[in-house]
């Protein structure tokens, strides 16, 4: 059948489109996930090129880059600061200790260029107020094959009900690096079906089951030396902007031409990007 | 609700018991072809003393109950055969039969009466019914003529894409059409993705399109209704017609089996594409495509009492592949290799009616209905000994009981009521693989069993004479494992005659969709599937509300009809961002999609003005249709939840079909058409999108994406095509034989099919240009097809 559509298009002519193409001035895109856990307040700050455009390969600027000459503030009530660039990790930040992110609380973002572009945002931070229990079945219950596999199940409620969304994600820990390049990488995610973290619509609690974990990081030949210490479950309390960002992120299909687009998530005025915030809740189970 | 019903069903009925109280006679029959006797649907039968009459059903059956009257007129008109008159003194219920003769020259007739069939006097409004052999006059691609196609050139029903046969009506899917042949319903209409539709004018004797105001005895559809009939068979002597086209070839016969009381036609087309190729593909290879449809119909008239009709369709598209070769191992061994494979879809219905009249004035219907529809991927390898197949199946399959009764108790009341109940058993995937190299794997079809009925009644009542009133109700009732869904469905429709030639009409309609059509592209491939309502996708509903004038211009034959329409859809399904069905490429997997997750319900609006100037008769006939419409819709989880204007949002259709009967020998035929383009989501700019790395809050990557602006804000270059027509008749001794010339294209315009997005590089500059470019289809066609008929 697509022989067929392909040759149809063979077949037909091809030309350049005799039609007004839309406007394209460049916008503003921000991104800023802010936590109470963290130990730092960051912000990457890029813009739009359009899609229709000559682009110069003798020219070594690239194209699409992060914007180092941006005025990024970020408020709450009457405090406000200015987020300086660091060139290194190409991004606006200031330290949680002179600017603290607390729950509950509601933060105002805005950003300026010297180009006379402004974007602004705001978001309150989830209070987590989770009770957060996990339960691990059978370790190296299937023996059939080289990876060892086992259910896990999360177990949360809140404690009083909000509208948050969850994102979940476990990890591992080993006693010693398995990749001699990197000898304090012990940490690694757990695929748990097919993947690696998930998003949970707004529930006021649940049970988070999943079977058939795979520890695929430790190759059979790394079995003998290298073991698994702990898991750790993570949970996300995030607010919306984080949780739909996430959901175009993992659903977005641009090259399917037989899928329907999907437009970009942004709560950004006037620009792209995203302003979420998020509550973490750690649990960990040490293994024998 | 049901106390509703019963309050309805009391009023319908109860004038009718004092009806039969008095003194009355029934003057009822039959209206034939003269030479055929095929029965003809929607023949005028006029009372000029009365200033009222009745049309014949969709069994060429008319009755008429009245007082006594001495002397009583009676004239029996229909588009294209001339009229007669009958007078008689009514003191006695008469049988009537009449056969009318085919105006074989349609000149500008001199009217003996100007009572021939009227918009401005039918209640009915959103309708269009298209006479048979317009539809074989008008120019067409590669010279296939199509129902389906004529019918997008009506207003208020658009095309979706170039060459293509889905229709959209009134802002409505492709999905939205109930389109019945013989009372089956036809669940995918079209061959060869959509380029060509499967009807055969040649076998077909009415095609009615409607569009609005639906009457209560159609339902289960939101946005249209095509109904169409199979020819019932010559009763006197053997004719046949047929032709030889670019494309394909089709003959029909038909015939008496007994004379004057049984008849049959069977009638067939073929494609001869993959006989054409076949010389030039290599000795091993072997494969083509070719698509088929047959229609066959019988019947026994055994009197004025009872007939009995027995009708069918198959048809069949298919897509087919061999290969043979003698390959050689790492071992040295010689193995045979064969693969072979394809795949096919196709509908077959059929149709057992039992036409009883009961008594003068009542008649009745009785049907049992089957309809299938299957699409089939099958791919087979052998390779020595070791053997590899795989079979998917997808479908969905019909039982169908229907009784519709017409109970004509005085000219002023005329009841129809009825019940239909379908059995649907639904089959979205099956799927057997057996390996000799693994074990085997099946998977069971999924079957999906549903009972789709409906109770309906209506009447149209004429108070008084300027007055009609079509007033009704359905009963719909859906019923899967574990739910079911019980809706109600008024349905009026009204025309009030300023005059003889004019009136004013409204109408309003509740209709329900309980099956849903999951569509890849919207441009009907057989992967699309059928599924039913279920809990969490509740069935789609729609309201419309219309409005229109309806002019004769007796004199000069001319018909104009001004219509405004709006229509709210509720619950309709549309395609999360990001879903896609098109999972047929690895039928192993397909199962694992879950189509529940991968649609939305949301709203649609649908609103606009249609003009129809239609000219039926005449040395020139044809039609100028305009539509200024205005389409949108509104999905929570699309566009943010904002309404956003359909894909086939079109804000100006244009169409003009014009057919010159230049003399007996040469007909010439014309028609131009222009659409406002789709409206397209295009890419705007691109960006940085990051992916935030949890375990460490660092934005570990970055990815290119596009934004697009909001959901369809782009519009396509509008379409605008001419094509022309010349035909050359001759009469032979054994009947007439037609060469057509015909040019799809005339000014080799290029309509925009899809756009994509291309780059040029320039190494003067050493840079790249991207730029939308523009892929269209068809270019000026010209074709020749030649036809005859005995």
């Amino acid at each position: 059948m697509l022989s067929f559509l392909l040759g149809l298009i063979i077949f037909s002519c091809e030309k350049e489109a005799n039609v007004k193409l839309p406007k394209a001035p460049p916008k503003l895109v921000v991104y800023s996930f802010i936590s109470p856990q963290d130990s730092i307040v960051t912000v990457k700050v890029t813009q739009t090129i359009p899609v229709f455009r000559t682009t110069y390969y003798s020219s070594s600027d690239p194209e699409i880059k992060w914007l180092d000459n941006a005025l990024v503030k970020i408020s709450k009530g009457s405090i406000e600061t200015i987020l300086h660039y660091n060139s290194e990790a190409e991004r606006y930040e200031t330290s949680s200790k002179t600017f603290s992110i607390e729950p509950g609380q509601t933060y105002f973002l805005t950003v300026f260029t010297a180009e006379g572009l402004s974007v602004d945002a705001q978001c309150t931070v989830p209070i987590s107020n989770n009770s957060l229990k996990m339960q691990i079945d059978t370790i190296k219950s299937s023996k059939t094959d080289e990876y060892d596999s086992w259910n896990l199940m999360i177990n949360w409620k809140q404690m009083s009900p909000s509208k948050n969304y969850f994102m979940f994600y476990a990890q591992g820990e080993l006693n010693k690096s398995i990749n001699p390049e990197y000898p304090n990488d012990k940490i690694f995610f757990i695929r748990m079906e097919d993947d690696f973290t998930f998003l949970i619509p707004s529930e006021t609690s649940g049970i988070f089951s999943k079977k058939n974990l795979f520890t695929n990081y430790i190759s059979p030949t790394d079995k003998d030396t290298a073991r698994l210490t702990s898991i750790s479950a993570v949970l996300f309390s995030v607010d919306e902007p984080y949780y739909r960002y996430h959901e175009w992120e993992s659903n977005h299909e641009d090259d399917n031409p037989f899928a329907e687009p999907t437009l970009p998530y942004t709560n950004i005025n006037g620009g792209l990007g995203v302003f979420g915030s998020y509550n973490k809740t750690c649990i960990r189970q040490d293994l024998k | 609700m049901y106390r509703f019903i019963l309050l309805f069903f009391i009023l319908i009925f109860l004038p009718l018991i004092s009806f039969t109280q008095n003194t009355k006679f029934t003057i009822s029959g039959y209206v034939k072809e003269k030479g055929s006797g095929e029965l003809l649907i929607g023949v005028n039968v006029y009372l000029p003393e009365l200033k009222t009459g009745t049309t014949t059903n969709n069994f060429g059956f008319y009755s008429i109950t009245l007082a006594p009257q001495d002397s009583l007129t009676l004239i029996y008109s229909f588009v294209g055969y001339t009229h007669q008159v009958n007078q008689l003194k009514l003191d006695h219920d008469y049988a009537l039969n009449v056969e009318l003769s085919q105006d074989l020259v349609l000149k500008e007739v001199v009217i003996i009466v100007d009572q021939e069939e009227k918009v401005s006097q039918s209640v009915q409004m959103s309708k269009i019914e298209l006479p048979i052999s317009q539809i074989k006059n008008i120019p067409a691609l590669l010279g296939e003529k199509d129902v389906l196609k004529v019918l997008q050139l009506m207003p208020g029903v658009q095309k979706g894409s170039e060459g293509n046969s889905g229709i959209y009506v009134r802002g409505g899917g492709p999905d939205q059409n109930l389109i019945i042949l013989d009372d089956a319903i036809v669940y995918n209409a079209y061959h060869l993705f959509g380029f060509f539709s499967l009807f055969n004018g040649d076998a077909l004797k009415s095609v009615e399109l409607t569009k609005g105001g639906f009457p209560a005895r159609y339902g289960g559809r939101l946005s249209s209704v095509i109904d169409m009939n199979l020819k019932d068979g010559n009763k006197e002597e053997l004719h046949g017609s047929g032709g030889i086209g670019i494309i394909s070839s089709r003959l029909t016969l038909e015939g008496p089996i007994t004379k004057n009381h049984s008849s049959f036609i069977i009638s067939g087309r073929r494609t001869y594409v993959d006989a054409l190729i076949r010389p030039f593909l290599p000795p091993e290879e072997k494969g083509g495509y070719y698509f088929y449809d047959l229609n066959a119909k019988v019947n026994y008239d055994f009197g004025r009492k009872n007939k009995l009709y027995l009708s069918g369709y198959f048809g069949r598209d298919k897509f087919s592949y061999k290969n043979k070769y003698i390959e050689e191992d790492q071992n040295g061994n010689i193995k045979n290799y064969t693969s072979k494979g394809g795949f096919s879809w196709g509908n077959a219905t059929g149709t057992f009616r039992w036409n009883h009249l009961f008594h003068n004035n009542l008649f009745a219907n009785s049907s049992f209905i089957f309809s299938n529809y299957q699409f089939v991927i099958s791919y087979n390898e052998t390779r020595g000994k070791d053997r590899y197949n795989l079979d998917y199946i997808s479908g969905i399959r019909d039982f169908t009981l229907k009784s519709d009764w017409d109970y004509l108790p005085s000219p002023n009341h005329s009841i129809k009521f009825g019940l239909i109940s379908t059995h649907h058993r639904f089959t979205p995937s099956a799927i057997v693989l057996k390996n000799t190299q693994a074990t085997e794997f099946r998977q069971k079809a999924k079957r999906i069993d549903v009972m789709e009925s409906a109770l309906y009644a209506e009447d149209i009542y004429k108070p008084f004479n300027q007055l009609k009133i079509n007033g009704g109700i359905r009963l719909s009732y859906f019923l899967t494992n574990k739910d079911h869904y019980l809706n109600l469905e008024p349905r009026v429709a009204a025309s009030y005659s300023i005059n003889e030639e004019l009136s004013l009409k409204a109408s309003y309609a509740l209709m329900n969709q309980y099956v849903h059509l999951l569509s890849n592209t919207g441009i009907g491939l057989p992967t699309d599937l059928w599924v039913p309502s279920t809990k969490r996708i509740a069935p789609q509903r729609s309201q419309q509300v219309a409005v229109g004038i309806a002019k004769d211009f007796t004199g000069k034959k001319v018909a104009v009809t001004f219509e405004g329409y709006y229509k709210k859809m509720d619950r309709i399904i549309g395609y999360k961002e990001g879903a896609s069905f098109m999972t047929i490429d690895n039928p192993e997997t397909s199962e694992q999609v879950n189509w529940e997750d991968n649609v939305t319900s949301g709203q649609g609006w649908s609103y606009g003005t249609e003009v129809l100037v239609q000219k039926k008769v005449g040395k020139l006939s044809g039609w100028i249709g305009y539509t200024l419409s205005w389409t949108q819709l509104q999905f929570d989880s699309l566009n943010f939840g904002k309404k956003y204007y359909a894909r086939y949002d079109r804000r100006h259709d244009l169409s003009i079909v014009g057919i010159y009967e230049w003399n007996p020998k040469i007909t010439l035929s014309a028609t131009w058409v222009y659409g406002t383009g789709n409206a397209i989501t295009l890419p705007t700019s691109e960006f940085m999108a990051i992916e935030p790395d949890l375990q460490t809050s660092n934005y570990a990557h970055a990815d290119i994406r596009k934004e697009y602006g909001p959901k369809n804000s782009f519009r396509m270059a509008a379409y605008h095509r001419m094509d022309l027509g010349i035909q050359f008749h001759k009469k032979k001794r054994w009947g007439e034989r037609t060469w057509e010339i015909s040019v799809y294209n005339l000014y080799n315009r290029k309509n925009p099919f899809f756009y994509t997005i291309s780059s040029k590089y320039n190494a003067n500059t050493n840079s790249s240009t991207t730029f939308l470019s523009q892929v269209t289809l068809f270019p000026i066609i010209p074709a020749i097809s030649y036809s005859f008929k005995f």
